[in-house]
């Protein structure tokens, strides 16, 4: 069986969040388990099965008209124009 | 009695021969949160003016002779549906105060049709989770028994509807968050098949998997609330074109065939919910119907794939949240975009939703990926493969709805003893396919037992039909 385990820190800084030091170790042995439990369909065998990734075919993705870019940029913490502000970061 | 207890026909009727009106019946649900969701937590708002202003506006519609059935009904929506006029949070930090610019189309329908919007429901975060206790503002108790978990993710709208609070409610289900709630709450639930109903104004957890669905008390009333919010969506590419419209009036057990897979009565499912999911079959052969003994082969990794599938998927939909655009921004100090990204997500996001995150990223990656994300994909096509052979010998297949009826509220559960709870919910949403919940008897503790009924792409119509045979002959 392929058992994965996952590196809790790396995982974290690709899908950006920050985890405290008590978060990582309680999810070290959080995802040990669950990892384990997915881990059931690493032995299965996938040959010559196509994958389904989507619940169904649905309609072209074709772009449509929008009006109601207002309203969504008003959702924003604070807009200069029709521009979204953001703290100034130099890296 | 309490006119809070009727049924949304029951209403219909009252409302049509002015014995009350919108307003009043809208009054009359105000009080009765007032008076119970301080200790229930169904609610995470109310608006009462709003309220009764739609319950006017309703009022006028139905004295011009308005038929619509939904009109003048007072109602709530799980706190995942867009709403202009209320907060939508998911139930997250992340989401705290946040106002959507547009309405749900199923809440946009049914706002038409003249139903009168209580309030947004109390839920798991971001919807991940059985028992509501997710949630990062509050929990919700279920009203049969306090103790106990009204289920999750939409157990908000269940308790609601339950205690009385709304007359019907709807909730979103991606592995069974409509369903388990409705058992658990003694209350019908459907989870509509993938694409009758749009997805937009649902924000999203697993975009494959989501579908919103109607929690009522009775099958009439669930199926008038389909009608009502189903149908073409130009805003939804995966809805499809089909209107749901009743038509199981007087339905008939001659002919039908009713697929029992005794895989699904696992060790894990408890004897008393076995023995209501097979006294149901029985009744259905007592009416006319037969019973087939039919199989799922791959359903044991069913749950394995569901989490990996609505994990990945939630990874990729929840990467949205980076505090620049919307909802929560750090205060901290930050150095880089990066940091400010991962400070914003990490005070925003609560536990559960970070343990998706990182199972859904993990999935993702290289190295994984096969073994796992295309692993469960592959379980997925197997899951359609097996239910389209399944439904080639019968027409429905009946189950219990969940593994135990409502636990006691705790929190010694491990996430992965959670996650195995849901064994019979995802199979539905896997493949895609219509899935109902009714209540059919009480265990020995008085609690409501569920039994589902799966059936076909697009049955909904059948579905209804057999649960309202059940529903006459009910123990409830």
């Amino acid at each position: 069986m392929n058992e994965k385990n996952i590196d809790i820190e790396k995982t974290a800084a690709l899908a950006s969040l920050a985890l405290s030091d008590e978060e990582k170790a309680q999810f070290e042995k959080d995802m040990e388990q669950i990892v384990d439990f997915a881990s059931t369909l690493c032995s299965l065998s996938a040959e010559g099965i196509e994958d389904t990734s989507k619940g169904c075919d649905g309609r072209e993705d074709a772009a449509l008209p929008f009006s109601q870019a207002d309203e969504l940029l008003n959702g924003a913490p604070s807009l200069f124009d029709s521009f979204i502000t953001v703290p100034k970061i130099i890296d | 009695m309490d006119i809070t207890k009727k049924s949304i026909r029951e209403h219909a009727l009252s409302l049509k021969s002015k014995e009350y009106s919108s307003k009043e019946l809208t009054k009359a649900y105000i009080e009765s949160i007032r008076q119970k969701d301080e200790r229930l937590g169904a609610f995470l708002y109310v608006d009462e003016e709003a309220a009764l202003l739609m319950a006017e506006d309703a009022d006028r519609r139905l004295s011009k002779g308005d038929s619509s059935p939904l009109c003048g009904i007072p109602m709530a929506l799980k706190d995942n549906i867009c709403t202009r006029s209320l907060p939508t949070t998911c139930a997250s930090r992340m989401l705290e105060g946040y106002f959507p610019p547009y309405n749900a189309t199923a809440w946009e329908r049914l706002s038409l049709a003249g139903c009168v919007l209580l309030g947004k429901t109390n839920m798991d975060e971001f919807a991940m989770g059985s028992d509501t206790k997710n949630s990062a503002f509050k929990k919700t108790l279920n009203p049969l028994d306090e103790k106990r978990s009204p289920g999750g993710s939409s157990g908000g709208s269940a308790a609601a509807v339950c205690a009385g609070e709304a007359a019907f409610a709807l909730g979103s289900d991606t592995g069974g968050s409509v369903r388990t709630p409705s058992a658990f709450c003694g209350l019908v639930g459907m989870k509509p098949t993938y694409g009758r109903v749009s997805r937009y104004g649902l924000i999203a957890f697993a975009s494959s998997l989501d579908q919103i669905g109607p929690i009522t008390k009775t099958v009439w009333d669930n199926g008038a609330v389909l009608s009502a919010i189903s149908g073409a969506d130009p805003h939804d590419l995966t809805c499809c074109e089909n209107p749901f419209i009743p038509d199981f009036e007087g339905f008939s057990c001659k002919g039908l065939k009713v697929g029992i897979c005794t895989r699904l009565f696992s060790e894990r499912v408890n004897e008393a919910t076995k023995c209501a999911s097979l006294a149901a079959a029985e009744l259905l052969r007592s009416l006319g119907a037969e019973i087939v003994y039919t199989d799922i082969p791959s359903a044991p990794y069913a749950t394995h794939a569901y989490y990996i599938i609505s994990s990945a998927e939630s990874s990729s939909n929840l990467a949205r949240y980076d505090g620049l655009r919307y909802g929560k921004r750090t205060e901290k100090e930050y150095s880089s975009i990066g940091e400010l990204y991962s400070l914003s997500r990490g005070e925003g996001f609560g536990q559960e939703v970070k343990r998706r995150i990182l199972l859904g990223t993990f999935a993702l990656c290289e190295g994984s990926y096969d073994d796992y994300y295309k692993k469960a994909c592959a379980v997925r096509s197997l899951l359609k493969e097996d239910f389209g052979r399944a439904f080639n010998d019968c027409h429905i297949i009946i189950s219990p709805t969940a593994p135990d009826t409502a636990p006691i509220l705790s929190n010694e559960e491990s996430p992965v003893e959670t996650y195995l709870r849901d064994e019979l919910g995802v199979l539905a949403n896997m493949a895609g396919l219509p899935a109902l919940t009714l209540p059919f008897s009480r265990d020995e503790k008085g609690l409501p037992i569920g039994v589902q009924l799966m059936g076909r792409a697009f049955s909904e119509n059948l579905l209804y039909g057999v649960a309202s045979i059940l529903e006459k002959c009910a123990h409830k």
